[in-house]
């Protein structure tokens, strides 16, 4: 992951919750390392739910212009990461019927040529998690992708998705299920992903 | 060990990789090709994010050029103190001013059920409300969900403890205790939603429902104390149906709200 020169600050070490309150208090450092903390992993937590870089960038900007608006119903000492990706969530989700509604309203392109869009497409040799979770419901990929792409806690996601740690193992545990009876019916993609990850 | 309990251990596990992992678990995935394939699955590469520092500094300018200090929101007690004194001072208006002979004529029994679970139901409201003036509060029943459950609730217990009566001027009795209910409710709302513009950004339907329905129960109890028709059809219309109305409302004003705000943007 690149995101550019990474200036030593100050602030490097400061906890999440730390700079947030200070963002709070109209502290410029603090919004700028935060912003610079959490934009990669919002924009992969985005990308990783079906949607193309330009999606993903229009939605990173709108969770921060969302953000931005709400800073004042965050509370000190709460988790920072469900507090975000609560909005993100939502901003998600709303990116998504927004897309719906332009789509109905849309005329017809039958006769445009088909393009290849070569920028989104994830290499083919290498399967990508994204591309594995794809078939998953949206629920379950969901908490999957905050689990294991974007490292939040158990207790983390159950917050950022409103229920509880019991409802968010159920749902990786049954994501898992269903990991386990996609690979299956994919058959030989357990003997190629060895050769291709031999090294990890 | 078996496979299902690996699910279950890897779904407890929230960091990538398998470090975290009990020696059973990992035993058995050394040793059962299935579970090996899943384990690798969840070590594959994310895709790899590239963020050009342009990006950042763009979002970073967004923020900052419109950056002031702001006033963090008051813990959630304390909107649960202002629901419950709006609740209850409002209600408290109302069958003061219209006059309790409904109480008068309730059967201890049918008070302690109506009551109980109307009060239950404006608390769980509220505490619905509070809950989501902040992004990431945990919930224990979906928020949408929540008025239907009531409505369900309320029909069960009214059912339960009223008979059906005669009431030759059913549609008359109904008129006049939608106009003596009705204005409880408005300013019951317009009250509600003063506390809730500060926070609740993420839902606004489902805020709007519940606002509705908890500003329609305003009316309902100020009817229960007030109203003397004990005919179960009457109350589970006119007087359970004014909060079905302001649930009804609440969704009709939020999705409205919505529009206008997306017309604006």
């Amino acid at each position: 992951m690149q995101i550019g020169p990474i200036v030593e600050s100050p602030l490097r070490e400061a906890s999440l919750e730390a700079l947030f309150e200070r963002y709070q208090k109209a502290d410029a450092p603090a919004a700028t390392e935060l912003i610079q903390r959490l934009s990669p992993d919002l924009l992969r937590f985005f990308l990783a739910q079906e949607a193309t870089r330009m999606e993903a960038d229009d939605l990173l900007q709108n969770t921060w212009l969302r953000i931005h608006k709400a800073r004042h119903t965050y509370r000190a000492g709460a988790p920072v990461l469900s507090w975000v990706f609560a909005i993100a969530k939502h901003v998600r989700v709303d990116g998504y019927r927004k897309r719906r509604r332009i789509q109905q309203y849309e005329k017809a392109t039958e006769n445009l040529p088909e393009c290849s869009s070569s920028q989104d497409v994830a290499p083919a040799e290498v399967p990508m998690f994204e591309s594995l979770i794809a078939d998953l419901p949206e629920s379950q990929r969901e908490v999957l992708i905050m689990l294991k792409v974007n490292g939040l806690s158990l207790e983390e996601v159950a917050l950022a998705t409103s229920s509880t740690v019991g409802a968010v193992k159920q749902k990786a545990s049954r994501a898992y299920a269903k990991l386990r009876k996609l690979l299956s019916s994919s058959g030989s993609w357990g003997t190629t992903r060895k050769e291709a990850t031999g090294t990890r | 060990m078996k496979c299902r309990e690996v699910e279950q251990a890897l779904a407890t596990s929230s960091a990538r990789g398998a470090d975290v992992l009990m020696q059973s678990v990992r035993t058995h995935i050394e040793e059962c090709k299935n579970c090996q394939d899943l384990a690798r699955v969840l070590e594959l590469p994310s895709e790899d994010v590239q963020m050009e520092s342009s990006q950042i500094e763009r979002l970073q300018k967004l923020v900052t050029s419109d950056l002031h200090p702001v006033r963090p929101l008051p813990p959630s007690w304390v909107f649960l103190v202002a629901f419950a004194f709006i609740f209850v001072g409002i209600s408290c208006v109302g069958f003061s001013y219209l006059g309790a002979y409904g109480w008068f004529l309730l059967r201890s029994m049918q008070k302690i059920a109506v009551f109980s679970t109307l009060a239950g139901s404006a608390a769980l409201l509220a505490f619905s409300l509070a809950r989501q003036m902040v992004p990431g509060q945990k919930s224990l029943l979906r928020p949408g969900l929540l008025p239907v459950a009531i409505f369900v609730l309320l029909f069960l217990v009214i059912a339960s403890v009223f008979q059906v009566r005669t009431d030759s001027h059913f549609l008359r009795a109904g008129e006049a205790c939608l106009k003596a209910g009705v204005p409880y409710a408005i300013p019951a709302a317009l009250a509600f939603w003063l506390i809730l513009r500060r926070g609740a950004i993420l839902s606004p339907r489902a805020v709007g429902a519940i606002t509705g329905t908890l500003a329609g129960l305003v009316s309902t109890t100020v009817l229960e104390v007030h109203c003397p028709n004990l005919n179960v059809w009457h109350i589970l219309i006119w007087h359970v149906g004014i909060a079905l109305l302001g649930m009804l409302v609440g969704l009709l004003v939020a999705i409205l709200g919505q529009a206008i705000r997306r017309r604006l943007a």
